[in-house]
């Protein structure tokens, strides 16, 4: 093995391509695995993400690869990064999830949590196009069991 | 959305939200109600001191000025007490209690004079009736 720098290219769904240092496509346990089982030819496909979403993806793992970067300032990061549209942040889910980068999941997930803490389960069907498979009489009986849920 | 990830989402939810999200839809109220997701939300609960309360009892016998409060952890200057309502039938004064203990799985003890004895799930509101005086009369 070399210990020159090795980089992959990856292309994203919409054919876009992404020259990236390995040391920083490995946080992706899936890009990890395919290294590390010697899968990879050329070119990476990322079947499940496109470009727009992949700028951001590799934003972050540039962040959280700077060598020597503080606590404090990641954190700060990582604030600002989920600072996006409903619609990026969901396409960032799916793309963490794909990618198997349980950090940058974990993070995002926490970043829905929040915003949709407060919310009733009318906002939370429409917001997830969630269709209520209960019956109204099914339904009453789980609200009447945690009346105060609903306060 | 993949059944992991809402998995995911709800491990970051407080209690009262879990509870009222169970009527969205069939497979969400399977997933909360799982006891591999509740002992998963559980265990990181535990670990996130901002998910932990003080309760705080004081007072005295028949006196109306008598207190239950929780009041959120990490304690700071403008921590807030909220007062809990007592909903333990005929017990009008929760100060009564003469025993308070909690377990390592935030499970309160109560006891009160002579009579009563009862669990109680802060987290999700449910009381749990031990042990009443008739019933240890009879026997």
């Amino acid at each position: 093995m070399s210990s020159s720098t090795k980089f992959l290219t990856l292309k994203t769904n919409d054919k876009e391509e992404f020259v990236l240092d390995e040391a920083i496509a490995i946080r992706s346990q899936t890009i990890k695995n395919m290294v590390e089982d010697d899968c990879v030819s050329n070119v990476i496909p990322l079947p499940n993400v496109d470009s727009k979403t992949m700028i951001k993806v590799i934003e972050y793992w540039k962040k959280h690869s700077e060598e020597g970067i503080s606590k404090d300032k990641l954190m700060d990061f990582d604030k600002a990064f989920v600072k996006v549209d409903q619609s990026i942040l969901y396409a960032l889910i799916l793309a963490a999830n794909f990618l198997n980068d349980a950090e940058m999941l974990d993070m995002i997930c926490q970043e829905v949590a929040n915003r949709i803490k407060g919310k009733t389960p009318e906002e939370i069907r429409k917001e997830f196009n969630i269709e209520n498979d209960f019956t109204p009489e099914e339904e009453e009986e789980i609200r009447n069991e945690n009346v105060w849920a609903f306060e | 959305m993949h059944n992991d990830i809402t998995f995911n989402i709800l491990l970051k939810l407080d209690v009262k939200s879990l509870l009222r999200f169970k009527c969205i839809c069939k497979s969400w109220c399977t997933l909360i109600e799982d006891p591999k997701f509740i002992k998963h939300h559980y265990d990181m609960s535990q670990k996130d001191v901002n998910c932990h309360k003080f309760f705080l009892t004081g007072g005295e016998w028949n006196n109306e000025d008598d207190y239950f409060y929780s009041v959120d952890t990490p304690l700071q200057y403008d921590s807030v007490a909220s007062l809990i309502e007592s909903r333990i039938p005929r017990i009008s004064h929760l100060s009564s209690l003469s025993f308070v203990s909690s377990s390592n799985n935030g499970i309160i003890l109560m006891v009160f004079p002579y009579d009563l004895i009862i669990l109680w799930n802060p987290a999700i509101d449910v009381l749990w009736t031990l042990l009443e005086a008739s019933e240890i009369n009879e026997n």
